[in-house]
């Protein structure tokens, strides 16, 4: 048993943390006064540290939270109209080229030039840049959505 | 714990089917924890609002990663520490401001008169005022750690493992600072009771 009274890291450990406390800190505490009462000051601050008020919000974390998941939704008449437009454009592009299937089919066929190359390939290339800019600008808005 | 866990496991599960409501329902049982640790560690009114939706936000968006190799609210509790651990950071704020002498004196000074002199006259000063007040008023002059680490400990109840998965502090410095925490408390409790008397 210890002579000296207890040091307050062991009074503290018989207090918070008894599983690992050593027999000789229990025994002194059970038989001294002093060192008896400055754990039960511990105990007493213990309980108003566990009784100490929650904070209260002053706004709906909940909602403010929801509302920025929520993305917006697009009106289903604009989703309709999307779609009402992008059928037409392809109706009308089959349309011409059904209209102007012979000019077509001269071009490609009959007086193939190196002009006609040339248009193809300019053709080819600015989609290529084209598609390779909405590719680039697509994922930048996406990385813009994320947090 | 285990129907906690299945709890858990359901509500994320809503949650990644696109179940606003169930995200609602985890908020509404971890916001507790959360909001303590910002309070404790940001004053910032301003600062904690955003940081409180900030958290919510980083969950939602790593919830499909979720390995359930902890409760959920540990999980979001760490999320809402490291947060609130970068953002004293980007402000320069130290998480232990404490003077290195003040310090050296406060832990040297262990006699036990001294202690248990100053020790009834908190108590009894304690209990001739509003202890809750005085309590609250000394733990705002702890440092931000050491006012989370107590908060977890004594207000939400976790225990040492909890605390070392949150903050990813050795479990023998989380009572290390717990202790040296409570100390703290003691000696600002005897310095208003000081100030009181004169």
């Amino acid at each position: 048993m210890k002579i000296q009274h207890l040091c307050d890291k062991d009074i503290q450990e018989y207090i918070f943390d008894t599983s690992n406390c050593s027999s000789d800190i229990i025994e002194h505490i059970n038989s001294c006064e002093v060192c008896k009462k400055v754990s039960e000051s511990y105990l007493l601050l213990s309980g108003e540290l566990k009784s100490q008020p929650e904070p209260v919000l002053d706004f709906n974390l909940t909602k403010l939270v929801l509302d920025r998941l929520t993305l917006p939704k697009k009106e289903p008449i604009y989703n309709y109209l999307l779609s009402f437009i992008i059928i037409m454009s392809i109706g009308i592009t089959f349309f011409t080229i059904y209209i102007f299937r012979d000019v077509f089919s001269n071009i490609f066929s009959a007086n193939i030039t190196i002009l006609n190359y040339f248009i193809v390939s300019i053709t080819i290339l600015i989609s290529l840049f084209l598609g390779f800019d909405m590719y680039r600008s697509y994922y930048k808005k996406i990385n813009m959505l994320k947090y | 714990m285990k129907q906690k866990g299945a709890i858990d496991r359901d509500l994320i599960k809503k949650v990644l089917d696109g179940n606003s409501s169930a995200f609602e329902a985890i908020i509404s049982n971890t916001k507790g924890l959360v909001i303590q640790i910002i309070y404790k560690m940001v004053r910032n009114h301003e600062d904690r609002k955003d940081l409180a939706q900030e958290v919510y936000l980083k969950v939602y968006d790593k919830l499909d990663g979720f390995k359930f190799n902890s409760k959920l609210s540990t999980w979001i509790a760490t999320i809402t520490y490291n947060t609130c651990l970068n953002y004293l950071k980007k402000k320069k704020i130290p998480i232990l401001d404490i003077d290195k002498n003040e310090e050296k004196e406060l832990w040297e000074k262990i006699s036990i008169n001294t202690f248990c002199y100053s020790d009834n006259q908190t108590e009894a000063y304690i209990f001739k005022k509003e202890r809750s007040q005085i309590l609250t008023l000394a733990i705002e002059k702890l440092p931000p750690l050491y006012k989370t680490l107590i908060t977890l400990y004594h207000n939400k109840e976790l225990s040492y493992s909890e605390i070392t998965d949150i903050t990813g502090l050795p479990e023998g410095t989380v009572k290390n600072y717990l202790y040296r925490a409570r100390k703290k408390l003691k000696e600002n409790l005897s310095l208003n009771y000081k100030k009181e008397e004169l």
